[in-house]
């Protein structure tokens, strides 16, 4: 192992940073040099976390000491597999959504901020997945809300800042319950370094503190992931957005923020595995509750808001079973719900620019007129409703064997029907907006350009392809290797420390 | 209805925070005793860093992974808050009424002062209480009583952002600095000096002027574009 693999680390933090500092003291003087350069950083950081698999995958995980300071006194950052996992998805979809934002973004006044507040986003994303340290945890995970709040508000039109300003009320709610969890622990355990931490909490057992440091981790992060009955907020925060933002939003935010922090706390530093029939219920009733209000949504993107809730339920619901098969079927389909919802939201964009409407009613017959943004949707609908080959039925049917497995039929049930509903709905997108009559007025609109077009499908072959992910063969021990990590999540301190150096 | 399940949520919060807090001694300082990083920090940052501020040993070189953080969530303000009010600005309202001839007085004889006083707070931020955020505070309250002290000021709003993006990066090249000498991101890599003179610790006071000049313009940008009237 050389020195440039641990460089790596430090710069998936610092290099959205320093772009986005550089974006707002040039972007006003240089034409095209904010495009440019946002480009080039998300290009640059999806290349490295492509690189960081091979460094990091079947190998101890790299650990690295910012300042040179050893974990307790200091902060460190650790790259292991699961980190890995979420940097390839985060970065690869940012890539993608920044490709499409070129031309989206014509349209919007101040694209500079735009950038700058985007790359900020990504910066605290990918802070939060590679940090090993508690409080730096909560710091990264205030940049990405803060600068999500922003973007949510970017058109400042009224109903976007009124979701804005619901969405940061509920944020900040959740940030103080998470700051009360890291208080607590850190007064109990004396450290903030999650792997010295880990090692307190499992010698010093037996304490009312963990189970209450855990509840209020899983309202925090709950509310930060949309699961119910935290999820209210979601449905009118990511569909004010502009598009290339709802997809960041619904696609990675909330699994960065949510879903992984929570996975990451529970399992590496807490060990509450106790609590993770409490997660399976939560995730159950997100995942039936989300489907059934999004049946009658009439609105596109609140339509596909609605589902997020739905389908981070059935994340949840993998991820509570405990079992190594629902680990690996909720974190599958943490990957392709991050796939094929940044298309359903790029598809709504879509045909946002070319009719200007995202009310289904109006909609009609576009099909004729949008080839691309037609097809890809279509393969975004069949994924996300869960029909083979396509990479949501894969991970649906893992998660429903884990139940059954695991010896809860019930909820397997409940997942079943989750999906039908969820193709219900996705059949009437299809037909309302891309099938049926062409409108009048719409006889004249033209496909989108061709960078959006590009991203599209660029994300419609990864929905295709998905499902390969599950063949050793094609993907290594990406995915398997992600799932030991939570598994071992007990050794977490142990292998932290081995690794350092 | 609405209350009443708001005051029972109140209570199970209370009732959770009493019964697992009654575990630890009441005012113990058992963090700086532990054997952990409070009492590292305690007895070994002078010598480490060559501050003699142990607070700002911790916030700029132990912990300073954090305070990057930390300083770009002001940025992240400063943007939205910037692109959130860029409309409003072009509202009319009623004309602001000038202020007293003391006020105005005083306000161009303290001006000068309060932006010394802040810059003196973040040069010595390794040696004396305060530091970068508390200087660039002070600074921004002296641009805060310059707005109030005369209505129609304005700023160049060019100068201040390019003043916080250029001390954003400088924090940013600092880290990076380190890597190129063949440490790691952030690390204390310059000499650090006599102890307990201005200039020692290393890269400290640089990144603490840098935080300093940022966050005193991004704080003078956050007052100029609540208190700055439409042309």
């Amino acid at each position: 192992m050389t020195d440039m693999n641990y460089t790596m680390i430090p710069l998936f933090v610092a290099l959205p940073l320093t772009v986005s500092f550089l974006i707002m003291l040039l972007g006003n003087r240089v034409r095209w040099i904010s495009d440019i350069l946002c480009t080039l950083c998300t290009f640059v950081l999806c290349l490295l976390s492509f690189y960081a698999i091979g460094v990091v995958n079947g190998h101890a995980p790299l650990i690295y000491k910012v300042g040179g300071w050893f974990p307790p006194v200091g902060i460190c950052l650790v790259l292991d597999s699961l980190s890995c996992f979420m940097l390839v998805i985060v970065n690869s979809i940012t890539l993608i959504v920044t490709i499409y934002s070129i031309n989206y973004m014509e349209r919007y006044t101040a694209k500079n901020k735009f950038y700058a507040l985007f790359l900020l986003m990504l910066a605290g994303m990918n802070g939060v997945i590679v940090t090993g340290d508690m409080f730096n945890l909560f710091v990264f995970l205030e940049i990405g809300s803060i600068a999500s709040y922003g973007l949510v508000a970017f058109g400042t039109e009224e109903e976007e800042l009124e979701a804005s300003f619901k969405y940061m009320i509920m944020g900040s709610i959740a940030g103080l319950f998470i700051l009360l969890g890291i208080g607590l622990l850190y007064s109990y355990t004396s450290t903030l370094n999650m792997a010295d931490m880990a090692q307190v909490v499992s010698e010093k057992s037996g304490s009312k503190l963990i189970g209450f440091v855990s509840v209020l981790f899983l309202v925090g992060f709950g509310l930060k992931g949309a699961l119910f009955p935290f999820h209210w907020w979601l449905p009118d925060a990511h569909p004010s957005a502009p598009a290339p933002i709802s997809a960041m939003l619904s696609g990675l935010l909330i699994k960065a923020l949510g879903v992984y922090a929570l996975i990451r706390v529970f399992f590496s530093v807490l060990d509450a595995t106790s609590l993770l029939p409490v997660l399976m219920v939560l995730g159950t009733m997100s995942m039936v509750i989300g489907v059934f209000l999004a049946v009658g949504q009439w609105d596109f993107k609140r339509l596909l808001a609605y589902h997020s809730i739905s389908q981070v339920g059935y994340i949840m619901l993998g991820i509570g079973l405990g079992t190594p098969l629902g680990i690996m079927g909720g974190l599958f389909h943490l990957f392709n719900h991050s796939m094929f919802k940044s298309l359903l939201f790029l598809n709504s964009g879509a045909v946002d620019y070319a009719t200007g409407t995202r009310n289904l009613k109006e909609l009609g017959g576009l099909r004729e007129r949008m080839p691309i943004s037609a097809s890809t949707s279509m393969v975004a609908s069949m994924s996300i409703a869960g029909l083979p080959p396509f990479n949501g039925f894969w991970s649906k049917l893992i998660i429903i064997i884990a139940c059954v497995n695991a010896g809860r039929p019930v909820y397997a049930a409940w997942a079943v029907l989750a999906s039908i509903m969820t193709l219900a709905s996705f059949m009437k997108v299809q037909k309302y907006v891309f099938f049926g009559e062409l409108k009048e007025k719409f006889k004249a609109i033209r496909e989108v350009p061709f960078a959006m077009q590009f991203s599209m499908v660029l994300l419609a072959l990864i929905c295709f392809l998905g499902g390969l992910l599950l063949v050793p063969a094609v993907s290594g021990d990406f995915l398997q290797s992600a799932v030991d990590v939570i598994t071992n999540g007990k050794e977490y301190a142990k292998i932290v420390f081995q690794s350092l150096r | 209805m609405r209350s009443l399940i708001a005051v029972i949520l109140l209570a199970v919060i209370g009732l959770g925070l009493a019964l697992c807090l009654s575990d630890m001694p009441f005012g113990a300082n058992h963090i700086a005793t532990a054997e952990k990083a409070g009492r590292h920090y305690l007895e070994k940052a002078p010598q480490e860093t060559g501050s003699a501020n142990v607070v700002t040993a911790v916030v700029v070189t132990y912990r300073g992974f954090d305070t990057l953080g930390e300083v770009t969530v002001l940025f992240i303000a400063a943007i939205g808050l910037g692109m959130v009010l860029y409309r409003r600005k072009k509202q009319e309202g009623k004309p602001p009424q000038p202020a007293s001839f003391v006020l105005q007085t005083g306000c161009c004889f303290l001006f000068p002062l309060i932006l010394i006083l802040g810059v003196y707070i973040f040069l010595h931020g390794h040696l004396t209480p305060g530091g970068g955020f508390q200087g660039g505070v002070i600074v921004a309250s002296g641009f805060l009583l310059a707005y109030i002290g005369c209505a129609d000021m304005k700023i160049r709003h060019r100068w201040f952002e390019a003043t916080e993006s250029l001390a954003g990066s400088a924090f940013v090249i600092a880290g990076m600095a380190g890597l190129a000498a063949g440490g790691s991101f952030l690390m204390n890599f310059m000499p650090k000096g006599n102890f307990n003179t201005l200039f020692s610790a290393g890269i400290i006071p640089i990144i603490y002027i840098a935080i300093g000049l940022k966050v005193g313009a991004e704080l003078t940008g956050l007052i100029a574009n609540l208190l700055e009237r439409a042309e």
